[in-house]
């Protein structure tokens, strides 16, 4: 693969000329600045507690989702090198049992199931926000993008980052707009040769053909009325070649993947007094080949989706209610399918909440249909109580519900392999949430959580040898996650900010369908027990240092767990200059990952980058 | 601020926890040194996982050494171990998705040396003599021609398909040729002599062949449409003519596979869900197992010719341990026990 950076040459030295010619005039701020601080946020409305939002994403920005995931966040990622495919394993659950949802819209891939979180590029959204046990279809959880209209004015951001082993970043973001009408305009572009030094057969040699070559365009416009109403237009384009780098037990691959997918959203939304309507109409289109010469594959993949969802809500005094209703078409294509595949999947879920001085109490409903199949009735109730005294603040809510996950189109009609008489999967969910802050100093949550999973879809050989997905297995997850995010000024013209995110899991297996099945009580492959990360920041005029830390703990990779992959402990360091020039701001910041070197893998035989470094701009203007 | 105290105090002895709670499994056991007859048995691993691995069964004393190429070497043998041969002071393992064949000392479990096929993926190796030796291969069209003395490739053959199993009568091997995935329909036997390295003759099969195996101037091979509900059939070719001298047909919802023989008894066995064994001269393909399948994924079977014991091995979910039984001739369980991930052969000395 041959990769080409002459196209956004020209962008490139634009942006350079501004940079020095900036910077000509640039002076030190002055006192205390903004921490590289990712707002963490709960969401004011009673109904959604158990939602964490990820704000103010600008130092994120060119980074991709496993990098602001692994910073503040417990959440395992099953990582297969740098750049390349990254799946998520919340709480004990597969990456198809997680939704990855763009502005309230469900973009997992229909084949898969699951999506490739190495794709997404956080300079492309105002927030991330994670939510569990919310009345929706997922049984771990669902991480949300979300874009929101930018305010009257004009601005630009640009962030251009390089660093080892041929990164190059350029992530940029303009806005502008008035009263009526808003828009934004991003554009990105990624590369990196990945060639990192590797150890294999006992001698150290360059990774080979693990190059990641990513551009991504992204528009949006709002049309905002003074009759309550606003209508949105998003388009995303993302394409992406990586290359496919031998494992540690390989001498050679020349294999190779091209994605490509486009994303178009229209959102009209209604809002007056306490009444909300909104309605949601999507088109999404993916397109995946993965070529393998030495395999003799070269097998093209696509989907056609198109998604539509009305939501109303209406709240008066104590009360809430929300409903909403959606139709899906999805259509998929591939090589290793006899014909294209399509289907109709449609439902309906609702909400009635209402608040008894400090409580809350919620229930509701789901209700889906795939084609003309039905599914079991999903229930969801929560019970929400709150106390506050003198800037503290203490929250507990539990909550219950019953999730379901239909097949994929893989796992339906894979040919020769595709199983049409599989079973959705079925799970309970229960979780009991502690949370206490004091002003804005110190937040802490603890949640206790639980999940019951029947029928869990996983691809086995039957008597013929031939590989078909099967319910062959109930699996009980159940785990602690405790976080907290401390914020301290230690003197003056100082401020400094501590998160810690720890995360106890257990997933078993309890029950299978093969004989003598030595997986049964044993935690399940790829899922950690202990997972903690921590990172604190501190700041002195103009200057800010950050360290972060990411534990592993050791994940099992055999299903009866004699077979392991070690723990690990990664630290990154981060050093800043905040700069002011005019009304326009700069940062400089240069990046050490991996600072002890460790030497670990996310996934068996795929090795992560050894201690690299990354010199980065940011220009707000 | 006291409640803040105390919570830094929490966390920082969670994080001792937590780092103190884990450690790394080991399965390290002392060398074997037992005298006696020795089982090696070939755990293929999982595909890209590189944990395949060799343990060693001694029979008399039912004792198992897991694990044992990693203890002595102090590294991975290598990514899905495909099969393996032995000769008098060498056990040849073919490591197909690490695109080579690792030589292991007979006594001292010590590599001696890989021989490296890059851009290759091997499958089976045919000894011809102690300097020659045939490696057929999935996907590169060729049958590989390497000096097991020297561990250099000395030559190779190009081919239509997929090669599989091989069997040698005087100078003339015998070799299961198949399609490889996404390409032309190959079903064949090919005839190479050995002298020479020329195909001499394609002996074509009614299916794509799975399984291969030799008896006294036969040659078996289990043939099996994947693709629609045809017939397995199990055909007979006669070595010194070179044609298909007899046919067996299983019933269409039959899947065969793993085809082993004893010469000496000139017995064969298979897997159909179960195990099955017959004579060569039987008319008819036998109706009851020897031994039941009992729901279980038998993957690997192999005979102790000394004594015709069968080891099966049932790889369950194939990312577990595989349990291996021990059977008599007469089909009745000696002993059972867990070995590596996926096992797929064994070998007898």
């Amino acid at each position: 693969m041959t990769f080409h950076i002459t196209d956004v040459g020209r962008l490139l030295l634009l942006f350079f000329s501004a940079c020095i010619c900036l910077s000509s005039t640039a002076t030190f701020t002055g006192d205390s600045i903004e921490l590289k601080e990712v707002i963490i946020t709960e969401s004011k409305n009673l109904n959604t507690r158990a939602r964490i939002t990820w704000d103010k994403l600008e130092n994120y920005s060119g980074r991709r989702l496993p990098v602001l995931l692994n910073d503040v966040s417990g959440i395992y990622l099953k990582n297969y090198g740098n750049g390349q495919l990254t799946t998520i394993a919340v709480r004990g659950t597969s990456s198809t049992q997680t939704e990855l949802m763009w502005n309230g819209i469900r973009i997992n891939s229909p084949m898969l199931g699951q999506s490739d979180f190495a794709l997404i590029n956080l300079g492309f959204y105002d927030n991330v926000a994670i939510q569990y046990n919310q009345l929706n279809g997922a049984i771990g959880s669902n991480i949300n993008l979300n874009n929101v209209a930018p305010g009257p004015g004009a601005g630009f951001q640009g962030v251009i980052r390089g660093g080892s082993y041929g990164l190059f970043d350029l992530t940029m973001s303009t806005f502008y707009g008035n009263s009526y009408l808003r828009g934004t305009t991003r554009f990105a572009v990624l590369q990196c040769e990945n060639n990192f030094p590797v150890k294999k057969n006992g001698s150290l040699i360059r990774q080979a053909n693990a190059g990641v070559y990513q551009w991504a365009l992204f528009q949006q416009a709002h049309l905002i009325s003074k009759k309550n109403h606003q209508v949105s237009l998003f388009f995303w384009l993302n394409n992406a070649e990586r290359q496919i780098p031998p494992t540690l037990q390989q001498m050679l691959s020349f294999a190779r993947q091209h994605d490509k997918s486009f994303r178009n959203l229209l959102h009209w939304n209604y809002e007056k007094k306490g009444l909300k309507l909104s309605s949601k109409h999507a088109y999404l289109y993916e397109y995946l080949r993965y070529i393998n010469p030495l395999a003799q594959l070269d097998n093209v993949s696509f989907t056609h989706v198109m998604r539509n969802l009305f939501q109303a809500g209406y709240s008066k005094g104590i009360f809430n209610f929300d409903a909403s209703l959606f139709a899906d078409y999805e259509y998929a294509s591939s090589d290793g399918y006899r014909r294209p595949h399509r289907r109709i999947l449609s439902g309906m879920c609702s909400k009635f909440s209402f608040n008894i001085q400090r409580l809350t109490l919620s229930g509701g409903f789901r209700q889906e249909l795939i084609d003309l199949k039905t599914s079991p009735f999903m229930p969801y109730l929560s019970a929400n109580i709150y106390r506050s005294w003198n800037g503290h603040l203490v929250t507990v809510e539990a909550t219950g519900k019953r999730s379901f996950r239909f097949p994929t189109f893989n796992d339906l009609y894979w040919a020769g392999s595709g199983n049409p008489d599989l079973k959705p999967e079925d799970s309970w969910n229960a979780e009991a949430v502690f949370k206490y802050s004091y002003l804005n100093i110190f937040n802490l949550s603890l949640s206790n959580y639980y999940a019951w999973i029947k029928n869990n879809i996983q691809w086995s050989p039957e008597a013929s040898g031939i590989w078909r997905p099967q319910n062959l297995k109930n699996v009980f997850v159940r785990g602690i996650e405790i976080s907290s995010k401390t914020n301290i000024s230690l003197a003056k013209q100082t401020t400094s900010i501590l998160y810690v995110s720890y995360t106890f899991t257990r997933s078993t297996q309890t029950s299978s369908l093969i004989a003598n099945d030595g997986a049964i009580g044993k935690q399940l492959i790829y899922v950690p027990i202990h997972r903690l990360s921590a990172m604190a920041a501190i700041s002195y005029k103009g200057f800010e240092v950050s360290a972060a830390v990411r534990y592993v703990g050791m994940r099992f990779i055999s299903s009866d767990n004699t077979e392991s992959l070690p723990h690990y402990t990664t630290a990154d360091l981060d050093l800043s200059k905040h700069l002011k020039i005019d009304r326009s701001t700069a940062r400089i910041n240069f990046r050490v990952n991996n600072l002890a070197n460790a030497i670990y893998q996310d996934v068996a035989q795929r090795p992560m980058p050894p201690r690299n470094f990354e010199f980065t701009l940011f220009l707000n203007i | 601020m006291n409640f803040l105290k105390r919570f830094i105090v929490l966390l920082f002895f969670v994080v001792i926890a937590a780092f103190s709670g884990c450690s790394k499994q080991d399965d390290a056991k002392p060398l074997p040194d037992v005298k006696g007859r020795k089982v090696w048995i070939i755990n293929e691993g999982n595909f890209q996982f590189g944990n395949a691995s060799i343990d060693v069964y001694f029979p008399d004393s039912q004792k198992i050494y897991k694990n044992v190429f990693k203890h002595v070497n102090n590294s991975s043998l290598g990514d899905v171990a495909q099969s393996a041969v032995l000769t008098d002071e060498t056990l040849f393992v073919v490591v197909n998705n690490s695109e080579k064949i690792v030589a292991i000392d007979r006594k001292t479990y010590k590599e001696k040396y890989s021989i490296k096929l890059p851009g290759s993926s091997p499958r089976y190796m045919c000894l011809v003599s102690s300097t020659k030796a045939f490696v057929s291969e999935l996907y590169a069209k060729k049958i590989w021609i390497i000096n097991p003395e020297t561990g250099e490739l000395t030559g190779s053959i190009n081919t239509e398909g997929w090669t599989e199993q091989m069997a040698l009568f005087d100078k003339e091997l015998f070799v299961a040729q198949r399609s490889r995935p996404n390409d032309i329909y190959v079903a064949n036997v090919l005839v190479i002599n050995t002298q020479t390295n020329q195909i001499i003759q394609r002996i074509s099969l009614p299916e794509e062949p799975v399984s291969l195996a030799a008896t006294s101037g036969k040659v078996w091979v289990l043939c099996k449409n994947f693709q629609s509900s045809v017939k397995p059939t199990l055909i007979c070719i006669n070595a010194s003519m070179k044609t298909i001298e007899r046919q067996y047909d299983f019933l269409p919802d039959d899947s065969p596979s793993l085809l082993r023989s004893i010469v000496p008894s000139n017995k064969l066995f298979w897997i159909n869900n179960g195990v099955y064994s017959m004579q060569t001269n039987q008319d008819s393909l036998p109706l009851q197992p020897l031994i039941p399948g009992n729901n279980r994924n038998i993957y690997a079977m192999d005979i102790n010719p000394e004594n015709e014991e069968i080891y099966v091995a049932d790889a369950h979910d194939y990312v577990q341990s595989s349990t291996v039984y021990r059977y008599n001739k007469s089909g009745i369980l000696m002993h059972s026990f867990k070995a590596g991930i996926i096992t797929n052969s064994f070998v007898f000395e």
